[in-house]
């Protein structure tokens, strides 16, 4: 008995934390005016509290049809999130991983203070680094284009932290073991690094991958041309022309996360425990 | 683990198949935009006048037609033309006869004859009725010079006893002084009888002098206000035309003849009957040449002016002449407008068309007419600007407000300051636009 009363009060709340999605959802087959006259108060355009249905009355896939088959706009900006994150996850695979990998299982001097830096300038939020970013990058040229917004998110610190938790894990033995065996430091790297972190790797890449895919700050701070800019910038405002599809934008825009997520559930799960007990 | 990878691997095809499906629909998507988005051609604004053409529909007519007359009530023996026929001066139209000639002739004569007849009598008639008033008013003048004589003398008898009377009476009273007052009185009396038989007398002489007197007034001649002859005058007057142009006709053999080179546009005479007063055919004058009659509405009346060149077109022929005359109709619904024509050319009764071209002032700023949209009260254009947009630079149609000058059937004057010479108009679109809707220009052909 006890244990279903705990079971009802956390699917209660559970229910309460994806009700956007479930509200997402239904919005999504809902037909304009439909929406329009629940939200009429968000608009300014009743009074009020804004109300929702789980069902619509009339659903519709004139939304979906209008985003899929006439919004080309949404697409490039599909597009442009898709580069921008295959082009961090990949940078990150190529000059995070040996990062991590470098700082887990090497000592060298100062090594406590590139650590330390590591974990600073994880800690520190985007809109204090934000300014020294963009004279950087003014100075390299590269604002308004999509390698301002690539080249930070390459180096990022987050996924270099996770990949390091992992590769700390794996036993000096093992390392040992295979430098007794005439293994070079680069074999060690690939053939004992890589598989045996696997899962840390995984895991920085599907956060990576997350944080990245739903970034705004970072485009809508370096990024003047709007045909560089990310689906994140896909903030139609919602009058009542739109409503509809930016709903159905909404519930589009989130597939691919969802898609990651599914795919690197476990992995993340791992990565998001390793995260939680670090220093 | 294996389990986890299976997993792992199921979402990730998954995703790839997601990723697939955008793909398509980001090609869907995007050749549908190239089928919404309107097509435009552009134009520049650009100095020119606005040309004003006015085609007016109308016929070539004549422009002066003259009647050909002969004498009436003459038997027509043939006519020789046909309406539409032209003519050359001289040549012969229609054959009177003779004898009816001839037999009019002679009414004339006679009527003319009877005439002065009629006049010779009336002025022996006239001298007579003369001389026997001057024999009255003679008489009349005796009989008042006698009678005035006659009353004179008598006049101056009775005055003379009445002297005598008066004289008598003084005499008496100083022979007896006072006394013996009866016979004094008597010859008084006597006295005054002698008075009044004098003033009698004066009284019958003036009433007899005045009835004299009346007698010669009315012997005088009278002015009787007589015109009948004046009017015969007349009369044969116009019988001796008349018959000077019978001759003539009879000199001709009896031949109506064209005045003038031209074409017959009307015939009242039949062969077998007689004449009228009025003209026998009706034809145009060459030396007047054609004219061009069209309407036009009265709302374009502004078009033209008269003096104004315009170009007649008629069946593959033009020429270029100059409005003659602009007159309203009645219905205040159409003009008239008339320009002359020269005799050769053109042909009498065939439509042409007269094509006006007016232009206004040189403005600089011009754009076709059909880039200008009316909306409440305003005028606007939609200009072509390059921006920036989610799908990179694109062709956005901006609404621009304008000021028309003024506007004929192509292009629209604006007033200057607002577009520039590099502004690029939308002067066609295959939809209808908005401000803010992309659009795509036309490719240019050849």
């Amino acid at each position: 008995m006890k244990k279903i009363l705990q079971n009802s009060i956390l699917y209660l709340f559970a229910l309460l934390e994806i009700s956007p999605l479930i509200f997402l959802f239904a919005g999504t087959f809902m037909g304009n005016q439909e929406v329009i006259s629940y939200i009429a108060p968000v608009l300014k355009k009743g009074d009020g509290y804004a109300s929702w249905r789980l069902f619509p009355v009339f659903p519709t896939l004139k939304n979906i049809a209008g985003l899929l088959l006439d919004s080309p706009e949404f697409f490039q900006m599909f597009w442009n999130s898709v580069k921008i994150t295959a082009a961090i996850s990949a940078g990150q695979l190529i000059f995070g991983m040996p990062a991590a990998w470098g700082l887990a299982r090497y000592s060298f001097v100062g090594k406590r203070l590139v650590y330390m830096l590591y974990i600073i300038m994880m800690m520190m939020p985007f809109q204090v680094t934000m300014l020294s970013e963009y004279l950087v990058l003014d100075w390299l040229k590269l604002l308004d284009t999509s390698f301002a917004v690539i080249l930070p998110g390459i180096f990022s610190t987050f996924s270099v932290f996770i990949m390091y938790r992992f590769f700390c894990g794996i036993p000096e033995s093992i390392i040992e073991a295979a430098r007794i065996d005439g293994a070079g430091e680069l074999q060690i790297f690939f053939r004992l690094g890589i598989p045996l972190g696997a899962s840390g790797i995984i895991s920085a890449m599907v956060l990576s991958f997350l944080e990245c895919w739903s970034m705004m700050e970072q485009p809508m701070t370096f990024l003047k041309t709007k045909s560089l800019w990310p689906l994140s910038l896909f903030l139609p405002e919602i009058t009542g022309g739109n409503a509809g599809l930016s709903l159905c934008a909404s519930f589009v825009a989130l597939l691919p996360a969802v898609f990651i997520f599914l795919a690197g559930q476990e992995y993340l799960e791992q990565g998001i425990a390793s995260s939680a007990v670090k220093g | 683990m294996k389990q986890r990878k299976r997993n792992a691997a199921f979402w990730m095809k998954g995703f790839a198949w997601l990723l697939l499906a955008m793909f398509l629909f980001t090609i869907i998507s995007r050749a549908a935009d190239a089928l919404t988005v309107a097509k435009v051609s552009v134009a520049g604004p650009s100095s020119r006048k606005l040309q004003y053409r006015v085609s007016v529909e109308g016929r070539i007519e004549k422009n002066r037609e003259i009647s050909v007359l002969t004498c009436p009530e003459l038997l027509v023996k043939s006519i020789r033309v046909s309406e539409g026929q032209r003519v050359k001066k001289g040549d012969t139209l229609a054959k009177l006869d003779q004898a009816s000639i001839m037999e009019q002739i002679d009414k004339l004569e006679d009527e003319k004859r009877s005439l002065e007849l009629e006049d010779e009598a009336a002025e022996a008639n006239r001298q007579q009725e003369q001389k026997s008033r001057q024999k009255e008013l003679a008489r009349a003048k005796e009989d008042y010079a006698w009678l005035k004589k006659k009353n004179q003398m008598a006049l101056a008898h009775a005055k003379d006893e009445l002297e005598k009377a008066k004289e008598k009476v003084k005499k008496q009273k100083r022979k007896l002084n006072g006394q013996g007052e009866d016979s004094v009185e008597a010859l008084r009396a006597a006295a005054e009888e002698k008075r009044e038989a004098y003033h009698a007398l004066k009284e019958s002489s003036r009433t007899e002098e005045r009835a004299a007197k009346r007698a010669i007034e009315d012997a005088l001649p009278e002015q009787v206000s007589d015109n009948s002859m004046a009017i015969h005058q007349i009369s044969i007057k116009n019988l001796n035309k008349q018959l000077q142009k019978l001759l003539e006709v009879k000199k001709k053999d009896g031949k109506v003849s064209a005045p003038r080179d031209g074409v017959i546009t009307g015939i009242f005479a039949a062969v077998g009957q007689k004449t009228a007063d009025s003209g026998i055919f009706n034809m145009t004058d060459d030396r007047a040449g054609l004219r061009f009659v069209g309407q036009l509405l009265a709302g374009d009346a502004k078009f033209v002016s008269t003096g104004d060149i315009v170009t007649i077109h008629a069946a593959g022929r033009e020429e270029e002449v100059s409005v003659t005359s602009l007159e309203m109709d009645e219905s205040q619904e159409f003009i008239k407008v008339t320009a002359l024509l020269p005799a050769k050319g053109f042909s009498l009764g065939e439509t042409a068309s007269a094509n006006i071209v007016q232009e206004s002032e040189n403005y600089s700023c011009t754009v076709p007419l059909a880039a200008v949209y009316q909306g409440d009260n305003t005028s606007y254009v939609y200009l072509v600007q390059k921006e920036d947009t989610i799908l990179g630079e694109q062709e956005v149609a901006r609404k621009m407000e304008v000021k028309v000058l003024e506007k004929n059937g192509s292009y629209a004057a604006l007033e200057t300051g607002v577009l520039d010479s590099e502004s690029r108009i939308i002067a066609d679109t295959d939809r209808a636009i908005e401000s803010g809707d992309r659009v795509r220009l036309k490719e240019e052909k050849g």
